[in-house]
Formats: C-alpha cells, structure tokens, sequence
C-alpha cells in the first residue's frame, strides 16, 4: 500500500472549521473592520452562491453573471467602511447585486449588438426552450420531469425585468416583502402588485402544459 | 368572490397574509372555478420544480480570482460580453481622446496668451502620435453608440494602474 494512502488513515482528518462559523454577518462584518482579513473571504463564501443564482435567474447569462459576482464584492471590499451597521449586511449585498444586475439588462438593451447576440445565443439549438409537443406520446415520468424543468426555467426567463426580479427575490432567495422593498428600492405596494402579477404570469405560462 | 378578485388576492393567498374571511373566501373559490384552481395547482407545481433545481455553485477558482483582484487592486471594471469587449474600449477610448483634446484646445483658446502652451511643446505633440493612458478607475461619460462599461473614481492617492493606453493620431481642433 502505497505509504501516504497508509498515512491518511491512520491520523483521522480534522476538519478545520471557519473561525466565524456561527457567528452572525454584522460579527464578522465587524470583524473585517477591525483588520481581520479572513472576515472577509467569511463573507464572500456565504454569499457567493446566493447572488450567482440570483443574478443569474435575472439575467440568464451564467458566465456574465459570475463576472457580476466578483464585481460585487469588489464593491463591497471597497465600500464596507462606510455600511451602515443599522441596515442587514444581506439586504446591502442583495442591493448591490441588483443594480449590477439591473445596469447588465440596460446595458444589453442599449447595444443593438450585445442584444443581437443575447438573442442569438437563446435560440441556439441547445439553449432553445423544449418544443411543447404532444407529451402524450412519451408519457414516461422522467421526459416530464425534465420538460417541466425546462418549462419553469423558460417561464422565468420569459417575466418582465421587474418581475422577475421580485419573483426570484421571494419564490428563490426567500427575501421578505420588507427586504425586496429595500433592495429593489420600491416601496411594499410596487412589490406585492409586481410579485403578484409575476405569480399570476408564471401560472398562467405553466399550467397549458401541465395539462 | 369572483376570478377577478381571487387573482388580485392571490399573491397574498399564496404567501398565507390574508385574514381568516378572505382566505375562506379564496378556498371556497378554488373549490368551484376551475380555471382558477388549475391556475393555483400549476403555480404550486412550478415553483416547487424552480426550487428542486440544482444551485449553481461558483468556479473553484471564485475566491482565489477575487483576493488576486482585490490585492493587485484591480479597477472596478466588470469585463464587458465577448465579442464586443476590444471594439468597445478602444471605440470608446478614441471618443474619449476627442472629447478631452477638443475641450483641451478650447481651453487653451480661452487662456490669456501668456498661459498658452509655447508653439514648440505644440509642434512637438503634431509629430508624435497622441498617447492617452486611463489611469487606474476612471469615469468615461459621454453619450454615443457604443457602451462603455462604467467604472468608478478612486481617489488619486491610491496610485492604481494604468488599465490600457491608446494611441491615436493628433486630431486638427
């Protein structure tokens, strides 16, 4: 037997926890701005998942939405001094998140040639959405479940900016009415009217093909 | 209640903030439309699939890319879609050159002519082609086809980099 495979099982692996684990983000917020360095790289690895899915269902681009990611905490290194401790760190990193996401769309929108490849990209044969055939010739669970899969995707990705964006703050991320007011920047009635219109929208694009 | 009604509810349906007699309301509803009910059932059955969807999880790189960012101090600049990258700065650089040398040059026409630069230095910048270096985060704002990615000022003292340097030739005012 090869000596370091030996070696490995005979001393028991220790699993070295987060000095942070535990701890609440205002800590280790804190924590940073007292010089902890490792604070930081703390609260890149709570978020850094979190926002990729957000972005990502708000702008459809996987690849983009990492460069976003990574342009979010870059702001946030810069600007942690001046955080307003009263606020969630959630709430502010969301926020951040949302206009970055939000400048992406506008962006695309404005370039005739960065929304001409947008839609391109979109209609290549492997990120067409699934064709809604006739599912009753393959009635096997496992097409269903991945036409559904796709469907849902494809629903999202088909909401108004602003719904969208609501829907995936609520239906994926969790957020409260309170804290989608804070982070898109709306007050609570532009919130419920949008998410409830989303909701609507996403049932109503859904439910021919659950049939 | 009427189909109307129960959609405009439905969000808070949904989300269980309605009061006891609304939500009655809404169930009994549920129970004799159809169209409602089916409406409901794929709303479920949608957002149940959304949240059974695998998470994507960064590249493994994610951390050490950003701490190498963060310490080589890096621009905030988020890299634009590829494709468009290399014509957007350097059209948007050459915008930028001429807007800085025409204000450059109404500048020095408006200066007193003791203030004006001696025709020697002029004569000198004719023969060489212009060189512009953007130095480290630095705000571009005109308005024109292309879109610049916007990055923001950090004070001088910071000493950051250049990010990219254009050479274009000296334009006539």
């Amino acid at each position: 037997m090869d000596p370091l495979v030996r070696e490995r099982q005979r001393t028991p692996r220790v699993p070295t926890q987060s000095p942070f684990a535990g701890r609440d983000d205002a800590t280790v917020v804190q924590a940073f701005l007292d010089g902890d360095a490792r604070a930081f790289t703390e609260l890149v690895l709570r978020y850094q998942t979190r926002l990729l899915n957000f972005i990502y269902r708000t702008i459809g681009d996987r690849e983009r939405a990492e460069d976003l990611v990574q342009e979010a905490f870059v702001r946030v290194h810069r600007h942690l001094h001046r955080f307003d401790q009263n606020r969630k760190f959630s709430t502010w990193v969301y926020t951040i998140a949302s206009n970055l996401a939000k400048n992406e769309l506008r962006n695309r929108s404005r370039n005739p040639l960065v929304l001409f490849q947008a839609i391109r990209k979109e209609w290549e044969p492997d990120a067409r959405p699934l064709q809604f055939e006739d599912t009753s010739a393959r009635p096997d669970d496992l097409y269903r479940k991945r036409h559904l899969r796709e469907l849902v995707e494809w629903s999202v990705a088909q909401l108004p900016e602003h719904h969208r964006e609501v829907f995936v703050l609520r239906e994926l991320e969790g957020k409260s009415y309170e804290e989608i007011a804070d982070i898109t920047g709306c007050n609570l009635g532009t919130v419920k009217s949008r998410l409830n219109r989303a909701r609507n929208s996403f049932a109503a694009v859904i439910a021919p093909h659950l049939d | 209640m009427d189909c109307s009604r129960f959609r405009t509810f439905y969000s808070d349906f949904a989300d269980g903030q309605l009061d006891e007699l609304a939500e009655v309301a809404c169930h009994r509803h549920l129970a004799e439309c159809e169209a409602c009910r089916r409406l409901h059932v794929a709303y479920q059955t949608g957002c149940q699939a959304l949240r059974r969807q695998p998470r994507l999880a960064p590249s493994g790189d994610f951390v050490a890319r950003l701490e190498a960012r963060l310490a080589s101090g890096a621009a905030v600049r988020a890299p634009a879609p590829a494709g468009l990258r290399q014509w957007t700065a350097l059209a948007g650089a050459v915008m930028a050159v001429v807007v800085i040398t025409t204000a450059g040059w109404m500048l020095l026409d408006a200066w007193p002519a003791a203030s004006a630069a001696p025709p020697r230095a002029a004569a000198d910048s004719r023969d060489r082609p212009l060189v512009v270096r953007f130095a480290g985060d630095t705000s571009l704002d005109y308005a024109g086809p292309f879109t610049i990615i916007p990055v923001s000022r950090v004070p001088r003292a910071s000493g950051s980099p250049a990010q990219f340097e254009v050479t274009v030739d000296w334009m006539e005012p």
